[in-house]
């Protein structure tokens, strides 16, 4: 028979575990109240950092996307980038014609707006040839002149009695308005 | 606590990383707009050197064609050219050789055709040819 007080002794360390077990419980409760929020925001805050990488990603492959193409138009387009930004030089135009035409003279030149972009050289020109195969001959030349040149209208040719043309003819010579 | 702690410091840690996402998105969407506006300049200087080019050469031909117009018998002696316009003068050994020779083509191309002939003492005529079109005949529209 066990005595009284071995029973008591038995009944204490009961209460003693009890007591323990429900303040861990407790603790645990306590604790997960507070984590459980945390990790909630922590769900949202990954959902939406991925959102963030998702866009950016779509936003590098568009401006890689964009990049390739400026490239290649920038390639493509390398001479007539570079014609618009030379800067018109009247004596460097009267050579080059010179060196087509033989006699070529520019009169005067004018300023004009292109558009918001370009601006145009507007310029006189006369030469005098032997035949207008020097006429053609100076236009395919315009084209691949260091600037962006045209010829324009009006054209008047005279001939004179020794089969020689003179010829008054305008150009336009183009250029960025901004550099 | 030590767990929440490590939470909260991973929620700090995404926020970081999406804020870094956000501000290199919108530096890339600024490269972008330049981009697109770089571009949109390009294909501006595309067109107008195309058109230069294309209008050279239009032009070009067309001197050539009218050359090719007159016939051996006919001496230019003037060609005024313009974009709906053309004025010629010269001379020829007889009306009809303008009429049926030069005439025909021109009134092909332009809408009016008139010519006034000159004798001369030697049998020929001077003629003085205007020719205008309602439309720019040559060039593509700028």
């Amino acid at each position: 028979m066990r005595s009284n007080e071995q029973q008591n002794e038995e009944i204490d360390l009961s209460k003693t575990l009890l007591f323990i077990l429900l303040s861990l419980v407790l603790t645990l409760m306590i604790a997960s109240l507070m984590i459980i929020p945390d990790i909630q925001q922590l769900k949202i805050s990954k959902i939406h950092t991925e959102r963030s990488l998702k866009m950016l990603k779509g936003t590098r492959e568009y401006y890689d996307q964009l990049s390739e193409e400026n490239n290649k138009l920038q390639e493509k387009n390398r001479k007539v980038i570079e014609a618009l930004r030379v800067s018109f030089k009247e004596d460097r135009l009267q050579q080059f014609g010179q060196g087509k035409l033989g006699q070529f003279e520019l009169h005067g030149v004018k300023l004009e707006p292109h558009d918001q972009n370009f601006i145009r050289h507007e310029l006189n020109a006369s030469a005098r040839i032997d035949s207008p195969v020097s006429l053609y001959e100076f236009i395919d030349a315009l084209n691949n002149y260091d600037s962006l040149a045209e010829m324009s209208f009006p054209i008047v040719i005279d001939a004179d009695d020794s089969y020689n043309l003179d010829v008054k003819l305008y150009l336009n010579i183009y250029e960025l308005s901004s550099k | 606590m030590l767990i929440d702690m490590f939470i909260v410091a991973q929620v700090y840690s995404q926020e970081e990383k999406k804020r870094l996402f956000d501000d290199k998105r919108v530096t890339l969407e600024k490269q972008i707009a330049e981009m697109e506006n770089s571009i949109a300049f390009i294909n501006e200087q595309e067109k107008l050197g195309a058109m230069i080019t294309s209008n050279n050469i239009i032009l070009k031909d067309s001197i050539n064609n009218l050359f090719a117009l007159i016939p051996d018998q006919i001496h230019l002696t003037r060609a005024k050219i313009d974009r709906d316009y053309l004025e010629l003068y010269g001379y020829t050994p007889s009306k009809a050789i303008y009429n049926d020779l030069l005439m025909p083509p021109l009134k092909s191309i332009f809408n009016e055709t008139t010519v006034v002939f000159y004798p001369l003492g030697n049998g020929w005529f001077r003629f003085v040819s205007k020719n205008r079109s309602k439309e720019d005949f040559l060039y593509e529209k700028q």
